[in-house]
């Protein structure tokens, strides 16, 4: 393991820059657009594969004895 | 008219004495927590919390596969987006930090091959006798070298090469969250490793 005060990959980066503060406003419009996008997909092909199953089953008798 | 207005100030006050409380909650989530709660709930405001732990770092690995600080802050805001989306494939078998590390340098890595017109100006070293490694680069070797030189050998590294590396002696990560993270056995792990190093080594011995 090599040491963190020796290691050249360590201080490759030196002091951390900071985020322009307007990229977060940025980020959170695109998630909420994202989430909107994924939650309006949902309506449309969640069910799908149930609605498909439900069609293709078919009612089993019950057996008389 | 005055209960009325007392009223107003009581649901005020309780909203934003809640909003702080929640915030505070927030922050004592713990990284797998946090992901739990934003993947269950969809939660695009937890989300932010996220947003706010990692965005510095993110932003300063990008800066080192950019070529300016408008890139990476496109890049950061596209990783985060993505990883919006993609934050459920997180399993928890790795570190969080580690695991969002290696999603930040596939995402720079394929946005610097898929810039060909880049890729045919840059000056990336390749090599073509990749399946001979003659010599064994020891850890040791790379704890020798000066930073300054070692930045100019890993920008003129492939990007591929570049990001196995900086995981490794950045982040931290161990050869079993390399075998996780990659999906690639722990000897084809140990071959990468031992070829990005060989190469580094290379470049950084041709520089001056």
């Amino acid at each position: 393991m090599l040491e963190q005060d020796k290691n050249p990959f360590k201080n490759l980066q030196g002091d951390l820059k900071d985020v322009p503060p307007e990229l977060r406003k940025k980020v959170m419009e695109d998630v909420a657009t994202a989430k909107l996008i994924m939650e309006l997909t949902g309506l449309f092909t969640g069910s799908f594969a149930a609605i498909i199953e439900g069609m293709l089953k078919t009612k089993s008798k019950p057996n008389k004895i | 008219m005055t209960f009325l207005k007392k009223l107003c100030f009581i649901i005020i006050g309780n909203q934003f004495s809640e909003k702080s409380v929640s915030d505070s909650v927030h922050e004592k989530y713990t990284d797998l927590e946090l992901i739990e709660q934003i993947v269950s709930k969809n939660d695009s405001m937890l989300f932010g919390v996220l947003y706010d732990r990692y965005s510095k770092l993110v932003y300063n690995k990008c800066l080192g596969f950019a070529k300016s600080n408008k890139e990476a802050e496109d890049l950061t805001q596209d990783i985060f987006l993505m990883l919006f989306v993609k934050l459920g494939s997180f399993k928890g078998t790795s570190k969080f930090s580690t695991w969002l590390y290696s999603f930040t340098y596939n995402f720079c890595v394929n946005y610097v091959n898929r810039n060909k017109e880049r890729k045919i100006n840059d000056n990336s070293v390749k090599f073509d006798n990749q399946e001979d490694v003659p010599i064994d680069v020891t850890d040791n070797l790379l704890l020798q070298m000066q930073v300054d030189k070692l930045k100019k050998a890993l920008e003129l590294l492939d990007p591929e090469d570049k990001s196995i590396l900086l995981l490794k002696y950045q982040d931290g990560a161990s050869i079993k969250e390399l075998e996780d993270i990659l999906d690639l056995k722990s000897s084809a792990i140990k071959m990468r490793l031992k070829r990005a190093k060989v190469k580094v080594t290379e470049i950084y011995k041709t520089l001056p």
